[in-house]
């Protein structure tokens, strides 16, 4: 999927800033897939995805004015608010309730479950990419990127300093920036 | 803090996959501002997190942007949110007319304007409006603060849409803004503020509110930002659908 330069993220921002429809449907069409697939693969299930996803854009139609006020990338902006929406459903009870009530009712959906848990981590072009990271840094872009961990969290998990997770994701990322060149 | 170390501090990386606390993306945006060295780092580490996203893509059902659309066009309806009643009286250019009416008060809800298209854009969007066959013109004559202002509604029959032409309504000190409203079933709702930041805007077609049905349209004098409820000694233009 190559990214068609209409607009320049400034142009964009301008436009949503004005209650652009046009360019907020370019920005859904450029970055709904993207942040569907973060959403995939935090709960890996393609209609609550969807649901999330409308949700998501949702919120980052109403809630543009917050964006300006940081005036930062949007980007990340987007994908912060993204990750912070499904953690927020997550974690709470509705989606924990759903869950347990599914596992009660249907033991084989846990295994059918536990198998898609499985084939969330092994997307082709995703495996494509991090071919080349040492394991300990794949598992590490999977954390950060594709999971609901904080940066404390992943630190505990791996049983690293705090420090280690900066300059583990830095090396990381500059891998692949290396592969790309 | 140097930019090297700015640069090999990992913050960047970080907030590129969405990972930093508040605290470090406010420093992090802070750089990014400061020194162009950092900005042009940052679009490097940008484009690998983008690139991360894209190998993994989830493609939506096509209906999902539909739904989505269509939920925006719900919640930019005017809300009702209580309802007092009084009796009030409006006039219109011939006759007085007594009508009893209940208020809606309406809290919230800032409209969205459609802004700052080119010139071309602006023609083209007006006259896509003025030539639609499901458009009904509306003419909205001066009441007797300024007989000689007038205003005209486009009504998209329909979708329910508003279109107003502003532009034969006079100069407002500041301060001041046209408020535009709805008489549907007595009730006079609000029907959004019409953009008068500079001349430009308000020589421009504007969309409001959208009604499916209305009795009438007019537009009052009031405050920046808006009123709850028309003031009516301040009702400027006026027309019956």
């Amino acid at each position: 999927l190559e990214i068609v330069k209409r607009y320049s993220e400034e142009e964009l921002v301008t436009c949503l800033q004005s209650g652009d429809r046009e360019a907020f449907s370019y920005l859904y069409d450029t970055y709904a897939p993207i942040l569907g697939g973060v959403i995939y693969k935090m709960v890996g299930e393609r209609e609550l995805t969807q649901d999330l996803l409308q949700e998501v854009f949702i919120k980052i139609w109403t809630r543009f004015n917050q964006y300006e006020d940081s005036r930062g990338c949007l980007y990340t902006w987007m994908l912060n608010l993204t990750r912070n929406h499904t953690i927020d459903v997550l974690r709470s009870r509705g989606y924990k309730q759903r869950k347990m009530i599914r596992g009660d009712e249907n033991s084989v959906y846990n295994i059918s479950d536990d198998h898609a848990v499985k084939e969330r981590f092994d997307t082709i072009g995703l495996r494509k990419l991090l071919q080349n990271l040492k394991p300990q840094q794949r598992l590490l872009i999977e954390m950060a990127y594709f999971n609901e961990y904080s940066q404390d969290e992943i630190a505990k998990t791996l049983n690293v300093p705090l420090g280690t997770v900066k300059s583990r994701i830095r090396a990381a990322l500059m891998e692949l920036r290396k592969n790309k060149s | 803090l140097n930019i090297h170390d700015i640069i090999s501090s990992g913050l960047l990386e970080l907030y590129a996959v969405g990972l930093a606390s508040p605290k470090e993306t406010a420093q992090v945006e802070e750089w990014i501002k400061l020194y162009p060295e950092v900005a042009s780092e940052f679009e490097k580490i940008k484009s690998v997190s983008i690139e991360l996203g894209q190998a993994n893509v989830f493609i939506p059902d096509s209906e999902l942007k539909e739904r989505l659309f269509a939920k925006l066009d719900s919640l930019e309806q005017p809300s009702v949110v209580s309802i007092a009643t009084s009796e009030i009286k409006f006039r219109n250019r011939l006759k007085w007319v007594a009508v009893a009416a209940a208020i809606a008060l309406l809290i919230g809800s800032t409209i969205m304007n459609i802004s700052l298209y080119r010139y071309n854009k602006d023609m083209q969007f007006a006259m896509d409006i003025v030539q639609s066959k499901y458009c009904q013109p509306v003419l909205l004559p001066g009441m007797s603060i300024a007989p000689s202002a007038s205003a005209k509604v486009f009504w998209m029959k329909n979708t329910g849409d508003v279109y107003i032409d502003a532009s034969n309504l006079p100069t407002l000190p500041p301060g001041k803004q046209y408020q535009f409203w709805a008489t549907v079933n007595g009730k006079i709702i609000d029907g959004g503020m019409i953009s008068t930041l500079n001349n430009s805007s308000k020589n421009k077609i504007q969309k409001m509110k959208s009604f499916d049905k209305a009795e009438a349209f007019d537009i009052t004098i009031e405050k920046e930002g808006g009123s709850p409820t028309p003031t009516k000694s301040q009702m400027i233009v006026m027309g019956r659908t």
